[in-house]
């Protein structure tokens, strides 16, 4: 994952969209409502040693973060779920998931700076 | 929303619901509605859905149930999956449970479902095209409207068809060429249970002898020369349909047995097979020939006959049923009006008599003919008798070819002759020995006489 969030294009969302700015927006703005919460059970899953909790949650962040981030986290989070399916090892795991937490905090305030910007999404 | 393509998503995951919604909903065409659970889609189906897709990990829900649910619901639904892992098992056991197809939610799942769904959309628009088609065609051949007929002897046709199409039992149409035997087994067929199946027709006369029997019970690669690839025959093509054997007298004695045997048994094994292939088909045969005739004299099987005959229905030439011939060319004038988008046009009394004055050796078929010529023909809103063009001329040979009272043969002979000299009375008389006024007496005489039958 990119460590600037200036760097964080959100380029496969814009193509997606087919120049729908408004749709980007919405899109964006439905990943900050929805994600914190999806990674909050998932730190609290882990914490519980809950693991089928922890892939269905890395399961459901999946598909958005393939979309809205770049190809590193979206495998972090695709191993978290393998992982978490097949009963791995859980220090790995919360190993993993505490880089999620860098990643999607750095994934959040990318897209909150870019929502901030009123130009339009260009590729 | 007229014509448009209804598709129901379901998926649990708010934000890739959305985006779905986005990708599919681009097309306005397409009315998109969607489902966070198994339960609310299984609460809609009754809106019909043309596709639904479904996400394989649906919460608690198993894709399967939901899927067996859909199909118990209405089987022809296309359900596609997306799923978040490759998964080529399940992918393969869901195809197989009927899934019209599985795809891994990625950058490319957009140009994936849109692909999809062109391909439902030109299914759907042929399915729609067919049964169009099929209901066209119905109509075409509806024999309560389209064959005309106020005659006993049509009549007797028509009560005859009725009973034909409420049952299986073989059809044996005769009658004179023109008199429209095919049109009467396809009226059958597309008023029976059957009509959705295929009719498939065949002339025996028409095709050579040597492959007749190929083209009706198809042919294994490489079993004669000539035959590089393998090929079904016409009753395979008729299963679950209507075959017509037009001029089944025409068949050749050594393919009678082979016919009689795939009507016994109700199976066909093609030329050059050695496997027999089951078949459900209805056979209607024609002919013009007399088959007891043919049958007496050796040149058809007895036991075929008795096979075929089934529900006998004898078409009258329209030369017997006088009272039609007007009723049919009135009929002929509508439709090809119709058809080419003309003026409306009617007979002139003169030209209603001439009409009726022929004896139409090719009958309706050739009346049609002449009827569409005579519209052509026509200058103005009404057929006169010289837009009425009687052609070929029937041979004077021809006429011995049926017993008949001297009278009627008296005036055959004056119309050929008038035929023959394109109504030059005087020039007909002198060929005929005859003078003018006995021509004019029998013309008033004909005249009269085709009168009071129309009457």
């Amino acid at each position: 994952m990119k460590a600037n969030i200036n760097d964080i294009k959100f380029d496969l969302l814009i193509k997606l969209a087919g120049g729908d700015d408004d749709f980007i927006r919405e899109m964006l703005s439905l990943f900050l409502e929805k994600a914190p919460s999806s990674l909050e059970i998932l730190n609290t899953s882990i914490k519980n040693n809950d693991l089928a909790s922890v892939a269905n949650q890395a399961h459901k962040l999946k598909s958005s973060i393939q979309i809205i981030a770049d190809n590193e986290l979206h495998l972090l989070i695709k191993k978290i779920e393998e992982d978490a399916n097949k009963n791995g090892s859980k220090s790995e795991l919360t190993k993993n998931i505490g880089q999620l937490n860098t990643q999607m905090i750095t994934l959040f305030d990318a897209i909150k700076t870019r929502l901030s910007k009123t130009d339009k999404f260009t590729l | 929303m007229p014509n448009s393509f209804k598709v129901f998503i379901v998926e649990d995951d708010d934000w890739y619901r959305r985006m779905l919604e986005h990708h599919i909903g681009m097309n306005p065409d397409n009315d998109v509605e969607s489902f966070a659970t198994g339960k609310e889609l299984i609460q809609n189906l009754y809106k019909d859905p043309d596709l639904i897709t479904l996400d394989y990990t649906l919460g608690e829900e198993k894709a399967d149930n939901l899927i067996k649910k859909i199909k118990e619901f209405n089987p022809d639904i296309p359900i596609i999956i997306i799923s978040g892992q490759e998964d080529v098992s399940t992918a393969v056991e869901l195809l197989r449970e009927g899934v019209y197809d599985y795809i891994v939610k990625d950058e490319d799942t957009k140009d994936r479902i849109w692909n999809i769904l062109k391909h439902l959309k030109q299914n759907v628009n042929l399915k729609e095209e067919i049964s169009q088609l099929r209901k066209e065609v119905a109509y075409k051949y509806d024999f309560s409207s389209t064959m005309v007929g106020e005659s006993s002897e049509m009549q007797k046709v028509f009560r005859l068809m009725e009973k034909a199409v409420k049952s299986n039992i073989t059809v044996s149409i005769t009658g004179e060429t023109g008199t429209g035997k095919e049109m009467v087994a396809k009226g059958i067929h597309y008023h029976s249970k059957r009509a959705n199946g295929p009719f498939i027709a065949v002339n025996m006369a028409a095709i050579p002898s040597e492959l007749i029997e190929s083209e009706l019970f198809g042919h294994e690669k490489g079993s004669f020369t000539g035959a590089n690839t393998q090929r079904i025959g016409k009753f395979e093509e008729a299963n679950n349909g209507t075959i017509f054997l037009d001029e089944i007298g025409d068949l050749d004695l050594s393919l009678q047995s082979k016919l009689l045997r795939v009507l016994q048994e109700k199976e066909v094994t093609r030329v050059g097979g050695n496997k027999s292939v089951q078949i459900e088909v209805r056979v209607i045969v024609a002919t013009h020939k007399n088959l007891i005739e043919e049958v007496q004299h050796g040149r058809f099987r007895e036991d075929l006959f008795y096979r075929l005959l089934g529900l006998p229905i004898k078409l009258p030439p329209l030369n017997k049923r006088v009272n039609d011939i007007i009723l049919l060319a009135k009929f002929f004038i509508d439709e090809f009006v119709k058809e080419n988008q003309l003026n409306p046009i009617s007979l002139s009394p003169d030209s209603v008599q001439k009409l009726l004055a022929y004896s139409y050796p090719g009958n309706v078929r050739e009346l049609k003919a002449i009827i569409e010529l005579a519209v052509v023909m026509s200058d103005k809103p009404v057929i006169e008798p010289e837009d009425i063009i009687f052609t070929p001329k029937k041979p004077l040979a021809n006429l011995m070819l049926e017993e008949k009272s001297l009278r009627k043969y008296t005036f055959d002979i004056i119309q050929y002759y008038l035929e023959k000299y394109d109504d030059n009375i005087l020039k007909a008389a002198e060929v005929l020995d005859i003078g003018k006024s006995t021509i004019y007496r029998i013309l008033k005489e004909m005249k009269e006489e085709n009168e009071s039958k129309y009457q």
